[in-house]
């Protein structure tokens, strides 16, 4: 067995295909062993962690949109609220003004009620009047054909009647 | 031609006079010198060296060390909480991005060759501090990562430009074609004597240094272990898979990049 440290022949170049095939062999194991699925797990936490990102940002943009359309909403609630206020307002005004109104037409009838009552009282009243006088000139006919009567039973007489009339008048 | 076999046989005997030198030093039970186990393995011609038995044990540990790796991955959590699997994701994610910021990100597939070849060279490098010879201290494992690199340089540059491909022989002058193919051929050749110079210039100066009297291998050795081991072996492991990675992306046309 022969020491050696550079031999420049045909060993050489079996040597050297001889490593060739062992290197090949290295690396393509080291390669399918090591290499590729290390790799390949990288590749695929780097995909997924992107995605992740991806849809983190997406999510975010929706979320901003969709922040941006309820306070439009919010500012239009604002709009809408003093819409229904207004409204309320003059619906309220409104039906003031109907209810006083109301109120006054029936205060009117009823004072217009009250009158015709009045007047129909009164009415009454006056022919109660008539008729009392009726009565009690029939009752001083009578009392002036029934008594013969002196002048001071006279004017007594006439001044009891004048005072019944006064007190019935006064009544009525 | 009778250049070129001169030229091997004057290289030829600079290495055995290298040979010499250093054999007193190996002779120490230093492993400065590559052996040969078995010249005829198996009955196929090939030859089993250190350096082919130091490359078995790298792979025994590197397949193992992969499947626990491939066992453990079902187990690995979205956020990582064992330092386990920060490790490898660390080191496949750093992998990942040298050969992304390198080549481009379409072509980050090269990981699964540079993945290894890099762990390879670098656990080859870094073996020598638990004794062992380097496999990377043998032109034969240089060589064949050169060749691979220079098999991937030229093959990457039919397949993805056919057109430019022949012509960057004819530029920037058509006279230049000899000089490109010299250039070319460089390439491996510079890539793997790299490598194979500076672990095995290291590894010869740690076996001369330990044939020095015992007082001053206290503490010194240490230092030079880390210089000349960990240093000049993580260093050259990243030349290597940088400038296999820079060829190969030359010869890729721009715009993919």
């Amino acid at each position: 067995m022969e020491d050696f440290i550079l031999s420049l022949d045909i060993n050489l170049l079996k040597d050297v295909a001889f490593q060739l095939l062992n290197t090949v062999i290295l690396c393509a194991v080291l390669s399918y062993l090591l290499y590729k699925p290390v790799k390949n797990f990288l590749a695929a936490r780097r995909e997924r962690i992107a995605g992740q990102i991806d849809s983190a940002e997406n999510q975010l943009a929706e979320a901003n949109k969709m922040k941006a359309l309820y306070e439009e909403k919010l500012k239009s609630i604002d709009k809408e609220r003093e819409n229904i206020l207004s409204d309320a307002r003059t619906k309220a005004v409104k039906r003031e003004q109907e209810i006083i109104a109301e109120a006054k037409e029936e205060a009117d009838a009823l004072k217009n009620r009250a009158m015709v009552d009045i007047q129909r009282e009164q009415e009454k009243a006056k022919d109660e009047i008539k008729k009392q006088i009726i009565e009690v000139s029939s009752i001083m006919a009578s009392k002036f054909v029934a008594v013969s009567i002196n002048q001071s039973q006279q004017d007594k007489l006439v001044d009891e009647v004048i005072s019944d009339l006064g007190e019935v008048k006064w009544l009525s | 031609m009778n250049f070129s076999v001169g030229l091997i046989k004057e290289m030829s005997t600079m290495t055995e006079g290298i040979t010499e030198a250093v054999s007193e030093a190996a002779e120490s039970g230093l492993n400065i010198q590559n052996h040969v186990l078995c010249s005829d393995f198996l009955g196929t011609g090939f030859r089993i060296t250190y350096t082919t038995m130091n490359t078995w044990i790298i792979m025994g540990v590197l397949i193992l060390f992969a499947v626990i790796v491939r066992i453990k991955l079902n187990k690995f959590k979205a956020v990582p909480e064992s330092g386990f699997q920060n490790f490898i994701e660390a080191i496949v994610e750093a992998m990942d991005n040298f050969v992304g910021s390198n080549m481009g990100e379409k072509y980050s597939y090269f990981g699964n060759w540079f993945f290894g070849v890099f762990v390879f060279i670098l656990i080859s490098n870094l073996i020598g501090l638990l004794g062992f010879r380097a496999p990377t201290a043998d032109l034969a494992t240089t060589a064949c990562l050169g060749f691979s690199t220079f098999f991937l340089i030229h093959f990457m540059g039919i397949i993805k430009g056919k057109k430019e491909y022949f012509k960057g022989y004819f530029e920037p002058f058509p006279f230049w074609l000899p000089m490109n193919i010299i250039s070319e051929l460089a390439t491996p050749v510079s890539l793997s004597f790299r490598l194979f110079g500076n672990i095995l210039g290291g590894s010869i100066i740690m076996g001369l240094f330990y044939t020095l009297p015992a007082y001053v291998k206290v503490g010194i050795p240490a230092a030079l272990h880390i210089y000349f081991d960990v240093f000049a072996g993580c260093l050259q492991t990243f030349i290597f898979v940088m400038l296999s990675m820079s060829f190969i992306a030359d010869k890729i046309p721009d715009e993919t990049k």
